[in-house]
């Protein structure tokens, strides 16, 4: 079990490297001069050479790298091409307000969805089920933008109770951000739920049809207990998969909805850093975005070892 | 024992000698979602290639004089803070969101099919450095990584079309990598290797063949993830150019005016929620129609 | 008339269930009607599709999704079963009845421990946690499994396919049921393991005063088994009698042919059945004395990693021979096929195909005139005129075809590949060898979904043959095929060997079925060959104690009381040793040889530990 979990580190540690190093690639190796591109065509030879000198753009790239990657180790992500202030302390308050919105969202859409799936499975093909599918196609088919629009349109222009627009800075305490978390963590929430309900869904269908929980039946259990007990676990493992891999997803999803609702995290950062062309922010977030990721994806194997002892007793046990 | 009412006595199986094509259109044609959803599908292609004789306005030339319309008979959606046709402009962006979502959607599943067949055939030290570099590249969220090559390469169809290229190719890649190991230690590959056939001819004779619809449901939905993150990209400002009739950049455009027109708005949102419905109903419907679990492909 | 003593415990009058499919209505069962009365075991037996699991199910109100009972009643202890509300069901699975399902790996919840399972089914009898704790030590001693104390902390999956049995059974008779019943339940398992499932149940039926309802298509099993029989075929009952006058003396055409069917572990020869049930036994056709060797083996060794699947098997082949390799599952018999056929390739040892004569094989582009070559590499490597040469059929007719190409293009591709017919015949070569394996050539259009298993079957036999080959590997090529369909398939093969002078690897756990086909038979055993020999020496003996144990296991479709046939003895597994090391000459003990007791004609064993259980180390 030590053994496996510590492959898994390794792993996941070995997959922040390759992200990086491909970032890093994708944004300094592509073709087009970075410092040409950053000041624009126009821009002054002179003034494209200075701008090489302060990115230490004439050393080699693998120098280049092994530098930002040591730097970035240690939590310093370079200075930003904008602001000239360091990347990293703009980027960890952007992250903690972000954090407010994803966790919430992943909060309310893993135990909506979980619920909502599990009864859509057990009622499949009648009412509950159709109502929830419809619901999920629903879901899945409106881009976040388009709920995070009409949300805005009811909850805060047509019956005015919430803030549309967020006037905060990124700096503002937790205590004032919190009711401009509520409207962008519905829209990330709803389209969430529906990926990880369809999962949720099929999944237990596969499980409750499986020869162990018909076996459970027969031994004249309960529904509740053979639902809880028997089907669940199993049941549950495909759809821990889904998460993890929905978290990758919201991380995209935060930027379009916190542009609607102009709220101060990292998807907000990360557009302006687009906007500017500001390479070590746009660096910096997605290195940071794909440890998040992957740190998510080792939860859900540490979850899946939870739920399915093969796993934690080892896999090479007597057959 | 197969004392199972459901499976090889099934009449499907019994009954005379149909081909699959012909079994998959029956039992498409049987199940309502799918009939739908293709409907819908086919209906978003026909406005499309019809716009020009559906409208007489250009969905990008500005009219003052008539900006901010409500519905009406000219207008039928009414106009946009341009003065542009909306009905105009939701159907020329039709037009636009099928071509780029289409182009790119075919070439991550093409290059995604290719990739994940030779992976799941050869195996090896080679299968295990691809799928690292995959899973290092799947880290990286989908919008992230297209505003990167956006912001390096500049905005454009063509940049829009290689950039969903590389962000879905390899979630194609384990969707279909995965199918090809279902299929290869069946026992016809084991006799095809067993004859000593070459890699490229089992991969063409025995394995496609056989995740054909794997590919094919993978298609449909990824084409409905490829129309909401190019909508989502053009809403942020990083895809279509303005003034390309493109509905996520319309309800960009219209939201702030939400308020006095909002079928400048409602209209490209029905539009693409429509298409996007169609998409799912239709990779439900062939998911259905050929046993592929497509909530499963789609993890 | 429930609660009376002498009235059926189990009742079922005229029972029909169907299901929907395609908008039609499918009958899966038509008005089956048999009873158990108390104490009594009754078998339903059939083939593949006679409802016999259907029938099973609805004994405890439970049915298939998308099936309905059209009419008929279920009677358990006097409870009208299908017209019970859910808690009514529920308290007649917690008392009354319980099954015991085909393959307990998946019949049991793998995040569970065992313990916890069997307990639950305690939790309707009021008892304290102590004491469900204490009765589930002891239901775990009853169905004999060692240190009960630990083996419920395990989960499912740290247990062997027998011990999943066992704890099933357990968790079965944990409520105490009245009626037990036994949907195939030694299937998945090895004959030896088979054996004392069997002889568990039987004691404990007999302990609790167990009223059985055993479902299975082995008829072996049901003899073994069964006071009475209900035989069902498409749903319907045909026959319904006492075990003894089932067996000796079948009124329905249908049941004379299915107990024809089975192979007997005393046939001499295949056995061949005609259509009203009559049996004759084939003549087996000697090997010639000076057939040629056409496969040589020594001291092959084939690894997985760090398992040694396959540890040192020297073994010959001659033309026109079945060798039979019999062992439980893991005993490196289909890797070893597998490695001849050019699947993967020995860690050690050499692996020929001799061509000492042309035999027709000479044909433009074979690399070797005489076929002559190395087989210790995997296909590719091989030229193709050695390659061709070795061909494999596999167990599994539903996976061995390619279901998106019509059957005639899996014979018509090899014939290509090898070059052995010009593009414009190949189709009618194809056409040719699919009537050679008995099947009507108009089938060769249809996709392999629209063949039965045993079509299929003859399918990958004439895609074997496609490539002319010597030697053929059959891999448990009748395993999955009900007994009248394997009866008519190793006939097919029995005679493409003397059509084709082929040599067979026959491999197979069906020693009965070995006995019928093969010339001669190794015994293997943990990657081990422990004894080997022509057929008729091997199952007359004397014999090594794991291939005595083997034999032993063997249930023939001949009622227990009845005599002659073989009874199981394997439960008892410290029996074995002495027996057989005294029906060896006491002579042969001084043979120098220090691994192997030669008794002569070529059948050799190999020496053995005091405990009978391994090979001298």
């Amino acid at each position: 079990m030590i053994v496996y979990i510590s492959r898994r580190l390794l792993s996941a540690v070995v997959t922040v490297l390759l992200a990086s190093v491909i970032v890093f690639a994708a944004v300094q190796l592509l073709p087009g001069d970075v410092a040409t591109q950053v000041l624009g065509q126009d821009a002054t030879p002179d003034a494209v050479a200075a701008l090489r000198e302060q990115m230490g753009l004439n050393r080699p790239a693998v120098l280049r790298f092994l530098d930002w990657i040591t730097g970035a180790v240690r939590g310093d992500f370079g200075v930003s091409l904008v602001s000239g202030e360091p990347v990293s302390a703009t980027l960890w308050l952007h992250l903690r307000n972000t954090m407010l919105i994803a966790v919430a969202t992943i909060a309310v859409a893993v135990t909506s969805s979980i619920v909502l799936g599990v009864v859509a499975g057990l009622y499949r093909d009648r009412w509950p089920d159709t109502v929830v599918s419809t619901l999920t196609l629903i879901g899945m088919s409106v881009p976040e933008f388009v709920v995070a629009t009409l949300l805005v349109l009811a909850l805060s222009i047509t019956v005015p109770v919430l803030p549309a627009v967020v006037l905060d800075e990124a700096s503002a305490p937790v205590a004032d951000l919190l009711p401009a978390v509520v409207l962008p963590t519905i829209a990330l929430s709803v389209v969430m739920t529906a990926y990880i309900v369809r999962m949720t869904r099929t999944s237990v269908i596969d499980v409750m049809e499986s020869e162990f929980v018909t076996t459970a039946r027969l031994k004249g259990l309960g529904t509740g207990r053979v639902v809880v007990r028997h089907a669940l676990p199993s049941a549950l493992l495909p759809t821990l998969n889904v998460i993890a891999m929905n978290v990758a997803w919201l991380v995209g999803g935060v930027a379009v909805v916190e542009n609607v609702f102009n709220y101060p995290g990292v998807g907000r950062m990360l557009l302006e850093a687009v906007h500017n062309r500001d390479l070590p922010v746009l660096q910096a977030i997605a290195v940071v975005s794909a440890a998040v990721y992957v740190l998510c994806n080792l939860a859900a194997d540490l979850g899946a070892m939870a739920l399915n002892p093969r796993l934690r007793t080892g896999e090479r046990s007597a057959r | 024992m197969t004392g199972s009412p459901h499976g090889a006595s099934g009449p499907a199986e019994t009954t005379g000698s149909t081909g699959t094509a012909r079994t998959t259109l029956r039992s498409l044609a049987r199940s309502t979602p799918a009939v739908v959803g293709l409907s819908l599908v086919a209906l978003h292609v026909l406005l499309a290639l019809l716009a020009p004789l559906l409208t007489s306005y250009s969905p990008t030339a500005n009219d003052p004089g008539s900006a901010l319309l409500g519905p009406g008979a000219d207008h039928w959606a009414g106009t946009d803070a341009y003065g542009r046709d909306v009905v105009s402009r939701v159907l020329y962006g039709g037009r636009y969101a099928l071509t780029v979502s289409f182009a790119a959607t075919a070439c991550a599943v093409a290059l995604g099919t290719v990739v994940g067949c030779a992976a799941a055939l050869k195996g090896g030290r080679l299968d295990d450095a691809l799928m690292r570099v995959l899973d290092a590249i799947l880290a990286i969220p989908p919008i992230l990584a297209l505003l990167v090559v956006v912001t390096v390469l500049g905005t454009g169809p063509a940049v829009i079309v290689l950039a969903v290229t590389v962000v879905y190719a390899p979630q194609v890649v384990r969707v279909v990598r995965a199918a090809a190991l279902g299929v290869a230690p069946l026992d016809y590959v084991t006799a095809a290797r067993a004859r000593g056939e070459r890699t490229v001819s089992i991969l063409v004779r025995e394995v496609l063949p056989n995740i054909a619809h794997v590919v094919s449901v993978e298609f449909a939905m990824r084409a409905s993830w490829v129309v909401l993150l190019i909508s989502s990209l053009s809403f942020l400002g990083f895809g279509a150019n303005p003034p390309t009739p493109d509905w996520g950049l319309m309800v960009a455009e219209n939201r702030t005016a939400m308020v006095v027109v909002p079928w400048a708005t409602l209209a490209p949102i029905i539009a693409l929620a429509t298409l996007v419905v169609g998409l799912n109903l239709s990779a439900d419907g062939l998911s259905r129609a050929w046993g592929v679990d497509r909530a499963k492909e789609s993890s | 008339m429930s609660g009376t003593e002498s009235g059926p415990l189990v009742r079922v009058e005229g029972l029909s269930v169907a299901y929907r499919s395609g908008g039609a209505d499918v009958t899966v069962a038509r008005e089956v009607s048999f009873e158990a009365a108390a104490g009594e075991t009754v078998a339903v037996v059939g083939e593949s599709g006679s409802g016999k699991s259907t029938v099973a199910g609805a004994l405890l109100g439970h049915l298939r999704h998308g099936s309905r009972v059209t009419g008929g009643r279920v009677l358990v202890d006097g409870k009208d079963v299908l017209s019970l509300d859910r808690r009514g069901l529920r308290e007649l699975r917690t008392r009354d009845i319980a099954m015991v399902g085909q393959n307990a790996g998946h019949a049991l919840t793998p995040s569970m421990r065992v313990g916890a399972q069997i307990g639950e089914s305690l939790l309707s009898q009021g008892l304290t946690r102590a004491q469900r704790r204490e009765r589930v030590r002891s239901l775990v001693e009853k169905v004999g499994l060692p240190d009960p104390g630990r083996i419920v902390r395990r989960y499912p999956h740290q247990l062997s396919g027998g011990q999943q049995q066992r704890v099933a059974i357990a968790m079965a008779l944990a409520a105490r049921p009245k009626v037990l019943v036994l949907d195939e339940p030694t299937t998945a398992l090895d004959v030896v393991t088979q054996a004392r499932i069997l002889d568990l149940v039987a004691g404990l039926g007999e302990e609790f005063g167990l009223t059985s309802v055993l479902v299975s298509h082995d008829l072996g099993v049901v003899a073994r088994m069964a006071g009475r029989v209900v035989v069902m075929r498409e749903g319907e009952v045909v026959e319904a009698a006492g075990a003894a006058e089932l067996f000796d003396a079948p009124r329905h055409p249908y049941t004379r042919r299915l107990l024809a069917s089975v192979p007997r572990i005393g046939d001499r020869g295949l056995a061949e059945v005609a259509e009203d049930g009559t049996r004759t036994v084939r003549e087996r056709v000697p090997v010639p004395d000076d057939a040629p060797e056409v496969v040589s083996l020594r001291d092959v060794t084939i690894d997985y990693g760090a398992h040694r699947a396959v540890d040192g098997v020297s073994l010959g082949l001659r033309r026109g021979e079945v060798l039979a390799l019999v062992g439980e599952s893991g005993s490196g018999k289909s890797t070893l096929a597998w490695s001849l056929a050019g699947l993967r390739a020995p860690s050690s040892g050499t692996m020929r195909l001799l061509g000492t004569d042309t035999g027709g094989g000479d044909r433009p582009g074979d690399g070797n005139q005489d076929g002559d070559g190395d087989l210790a590499v995997r296909a590719r490597l091989r030229p193709p005129g050695v390659r061709r040469r070795v061909q494999l059929v596999f167990q599994n007719a539903d996976t061995s075809l390619n279901p998106r190409r019509i059957v005639r293009e899996a014979v018509r591709r090899p014939l290509r590949f090898f070059g052995l017919a010009e593009r414009s015949r190949a189709d009618d070569r194809a056409r040719e060898l699919i009537a050679d394996v008995a099947l009507d050539p108009a089938l060769s259009d249809r996709l392999p979904g629209q063949l039965s298993g045993g079509q299929r079957q003859r399918v990958g036999i004439a895609r074997a043959l496609a490539g002319d080959p010597r030697v053929v590997v059959a891999d448990e090529v009748t395993t999955a095929l009900d007994v009248s369909v394997q009866a008519a398939v190793l006939a097919l093969l029995d005679d493409l060997r003397t059509e084709r002078d082929l040599a067979f690897v026959f491999i197979s756990h069906d020693l009965a079925v070995v006995r019928g086909i093969a010339d001669r038979v190794a015994v293997m055993r943990d990657g081990l060959v422990v004894e080997e020999g022509p057929v008729e020496a091997v199952f007359s003996g004397p014999n090594h104690p794991y291939t005595r144990r083997l034999l032993d296991a063997v249930l023939e479709p001949r009622p227990v009381g009845a005599g002659g046939g073989t009874t199981a003895q394997a439960s008892e597994p410290a029996g074995e040793t002495a027996g057989d090391t005294a029906a060896l000459p006491r002579d042969l003990a001084e043979v120098p040889d220090p691994e192997w007791i030669d008794l002569g004609g070529g059948h050799r064993i190999r020496r053995w530990d005091a405990d009978g259980t391994g090979p001298r180390s």
